[in-house]
């Protein structure tokens, strides 16, 4: 077993000769919940598309469990911005949860009846049964929020990695999304989620990482989310 | 024989170099706006409206020609548009879809007025597909620097609002700028120049004059006002080369020359300009080296 | 009449196939491109091997295909640049230079520009060439095999081009790289199209690519759906539309353009929820 989930090593990412994020050193534990906070523009996304190898990085290593982040894939769900997939496109609800089973198939193969049971069974969780057949376009915000994370459960991944999943949906969703991430936690699921509402942090996580460019302050959400932290990452001017 | 003071040699270059000149300008807006394969769609759509109008008025004169271009411009827009707004097709579907069916309908109606004994003449209709700039009158000239001078004219005009228009819609909605007016004003002058410029550099290529000289002052100047004038000296120069070089060498069509011309500096711009694509990886790996 | 149309049938099928995931990719324009610029790769091949049959024009078209969807990502991902201004400018540059080799060099052969322009389905079946003892136009063999590619790459790969058309970040996170799945695609549509063009030209196969896909996009709710659909369309158009030219003497290829359209917005307007049934549709107790 090894004791951190993900574990980062100076990291370090540039868009057209600018940096987006600069000397990150992570360390998450395995079994946690843990946000990432920060303006806009801090590099938010850009850190976890880093630790998925979706961003090439200029310095820095990633380890996921022990081992490089690409040979990790199987070990990682990830659940993308919703603005980032193509809503017009004509695939069913339950056909987009079956996809999370794809990271387990391989190359050619297709989906098995065992794929399918288990797509149906995280659908059961994220409470979408009776949508299972309807075309995505035809979903709510907060609908299609819950078919994402219904696929990254069907891929039965140990870390989970969410880019804003609460952003513009209902209350109840809400509720569900932070129940269901609770539970798998208990079963030893790590978390690590990019977060917009600073004010729900301490209900929804116990760890936090604050970023503008550079970490400003990470730990547990008790000892590092003070006033002082909170004005360094939103009100300090990076020196751009 | 000296090119330079041949008269069709003059005749030709004045033709493009306006037309490359006011295609550079009114161009822009579509660029700006992220829409610059409307104009090769309207580009192909015209031409079922030349073999038309050829049809009806019986004659290859380049002012009626023009009107059955103009027309089915305007028609294929409209319907691009209703595509985009009343389904979920994405604009490069309706694009592909009008700009093939529009172009195959030109096509049966060649095939038709060449296989009728009624129609005589009808072998310059090809000429609106490449281009045949040798074969541009004087007359087509007038009509180039008519369209050119009453669309600069417009731009002049409305030049603050189409600024606006481009770089924040929503902002110009809010003051009170009328966005079917703009719209309608953005297609007139861009459909009439590509009717009057078929003629010199054809259906299939003119949209690279409405989209390289914006792109190439793009990549070396910031402001608006300095990349159309970056954008109209280079095509003005581009269509002067190409021109010259068609006259001088057998064989080479005006209208694929210009674009050539145009390339060759589009291409030195992505390679050479402070902040093209080539620059750009040069000091992605430049950073790296840095940490 | 029955090889031209049976040319016209096979075109269409293999287009629209591969014209599916263009659609749902936005890259319907990337054909425009492709078809365009495949006449360059056309006329190098033929300057090294003055043979218009030889199997090498296919390859110089199909890697001066690649080369074009390559530039158009390349300048296309600059900031500065806009993908659909790169695309516009791409295939332009290449196609006046292919142009202008034709008119310089190639003015007496074959090659005639009008025929690239819109092709010439009537001559296909002149050409014709005996395997396993049937004797058939030469273009029927080679759309029947083109076909046969287009159908199992998409069998083999139905999974990974609906992910990554669908979800391209979600693809390469779950390990399916997007790049190789793109390259083969636009791989396959540049040998599909050059194989087209001879019968239906550079212009006219970008409607037998996308117009059958945009019918079939309006009209599905799932992708299998969406692919019958499309090859039904394809179907249709093309032998409605053949005949039609057939029987009218005028351009086969452009009529079934035409056609192609004309059922576009036939199912454009009366669809369920088209412009016009949703306004007389009875509200639902």
């Amino acid at each position: 077993m090894f004791d951190y989930a993900i574990e980062t090593q100076d990291l370090t990412v540039a868009y057209q000769g600018k940096i987006a994020i600069e000397n990150i050193n992570l360390k998450l534990k395995r079994a946690s919940r843990t946000a990432i906070v920060g303006p806009n523009g801090a590099g938010k996304s850009t850190l976890i598309k880093a630790i998925l190898s979706l961003e090439k990085r200029v310095t820095g290593q990633v380890s996921i469990e022990g081992d490089d982040s690409k040979k990790a894939r199987q070990k990682i769900a990830y659940v993308p911005q919703k603005g980032d997939v193509n809503w017009d496109f004509p695939t069913t609800v339950l056909d987009v949860v079956i996809m999370g089973r794809y990271s387990h198939m391989g190359w050619f193969k297709r989906p098995s009846k065992e794929d399918k049971d288990i797509a149906l069974n995280a659908l059961k969780a994220m409470k979408m049964i009776k949508f299972k057949d309807r075309q995505i376009s035809q979903l709510s915000g907060g609908q299609r929020q819950r078919v994402f994370l219904a696929r990254a459960m069907a891929e039965e991944a140990d870390i989970y990695i969410m880019d804003e999943p609460l952003q513009g949906i209902d209350i109840k969703t809400e509720a569900l999304i932070m129940e269901t991430i609770k539970n798998l936690q208990e079963k030893g699921k790590t978390f690590l989620i990019v977060h917009h509402n600073i004010s729900t942090v301490p209900d929804y996580f116990d760890h936090v990482i604050m970023l503008n460019q550079t970490i400003q302050a990470s730990g547990s959400v008790n000892d590092v989310l003070t006033e002082g932290n909170i004005k360094n990452t939103y009100y300090e001017m990076s020196d751009e | 024989m000296d090119i330079l003071s041949s008269y069709s040699f003059i005749i030709v270059m004045l033709g493009t170099l306006v037309l490359a000149v006011a295609c550079a300008c009114i161009g822009s807006i579509s660029v700006f706006k992220g829409q610059s394969l409307i104009g090769d769609a309207i580009g192909h759509a015209t031409f079922p409206g030349v073999v038309l109008a050829f049809m009806i008025f019986g004659v290859l004169d380049s002012a009626y020609l023009i009107i059955g271009a103009i027309v089915f411009g305007i028609l294929a827009f409209h319907l691009i548009q209703k595509i985009t707004d009343h389904s979920k097709v994405t604009l490069d579907s309706a694009l592909a879809l009008i700009l093939s069916g529009f172009f195959g309908l030109g096509l049966v109606l060649k095939s038709y007025v060449q296989g009728h004994p009624n129609f005589n003449g009808s072998q310059g209709i090809d000429d609106f597909i490449f281009g045949q700039a040798a074969y541009m009158l004087r007359s087509d000239v007038y009509l180039i620097i008519a369209a050119a001078v009453v669309s600069l004219l417009l731009f002049y005009v409305f030049y603050q609002p189409i600024k606006i228009y481009i770089f924040d819609q929503t902002f110009s909605q809010t003051l009170g700028i009328k966005q079917s007016l703009m719209n309608g004003l953005v297609l007139i002058m861009t459909i009439s120049l590509i009717a009057v410029g078929l003629k010199a550099v054809g259906a299939i290529l003119i949209v690279n004059l409405l989209i390289a000289p914006t792109v190439i002052g793009r990549l070396w100047c910031t402001s608006y006002p300095y990349v159309l004038a970056l954008g109209m000296i280079v095509a003005g120069i581009s269509a002067f080369i190409g021109t010259y070089l068609s006259t001088a060498f057998v064989g080479i069509a005006t209208g694929p020359a210009i674009i050539l011309v145009l390339s060759c500096a589009l291409l030195i711009s992505l390679i050479v300009a402070p902040s093209g694509p080539i620059k750009a990886l040069i000091n992605k790996r430049r950073v790296g080296n840095q940490l | 009449m029955i090889e031209v149309l049976l040319v016209l049938l096979l075109t269409a099928l293999s287009t629209a196939l591969l014209g599916v995931f263009l659609v749902l990719r936005g890259q319907a324009m990337t054909t425009d491109a492709i078809s365009h610029t495949i006449l360059l790769g056309i006329v190098i091949a033929f300057f090294i091997t003055n043979d218009l049959r030889s199997p090498l024009l296919i390859i110089g078209a199909t890697l001066v295909g690649l080369i074009t969807v390559y530039l158009i990502e390349v300048i296309g991902q600059s900031k500065l640049v806009s993908k659909d201004a790169a695309t516009g400018l791409v295939f332009t540059s290449l196609f006046a230079l292919a142009v202008i080799l034709v008119s310089k060099y190639l003015d007496n052969i074959h090659l005639d520009l009008d025929i690239v322009l819109m092709g010439q389905v009537l001559f296909a079946p002149l050409n014709r060439i005996e395997i396993l003892g049937i004797d058939l136009p030469y273009a029927l063999w080679q759309l029947a095999i083109v076909l046969l590619i287009n159908v199992t790459f998409v069998a083999l790969f139905y999974k990974e081009l609906k992910l990554s058309s669908f979800d391209p970040v979600y693809s390469i996170v779950s390990g399916f790289s997007t790049s190789i799945i793109y390259y083969s695609l636009m791989s396959l549509v540049s040998v599909t199209a050059v194989t087209a063009f001879d019968a239906v030209g550079t212009i006219l196969v970008i409607s037998f690519f996308t117009a059958p896909a945009a019918t079939a996009f309006l009209l599905s709710k799932k992708l299998s759906t969406m692919i019958w659909i499309s090859l039904m369309f394809a179907a249709i158009n093309s032998l409605v539309g053949g005949t039609f030219g057939y029987l009218t003497d005028t351009s086969i290829s452009g009529s079934v353009a035409v056609i192609s359209m004309i059922s576009f917005f036939l199912v454009f307007l009366f669809r369920k929820d088209g412009p016009i049934l949703s306004k007389i549709h009875l509200p639902v107790p």
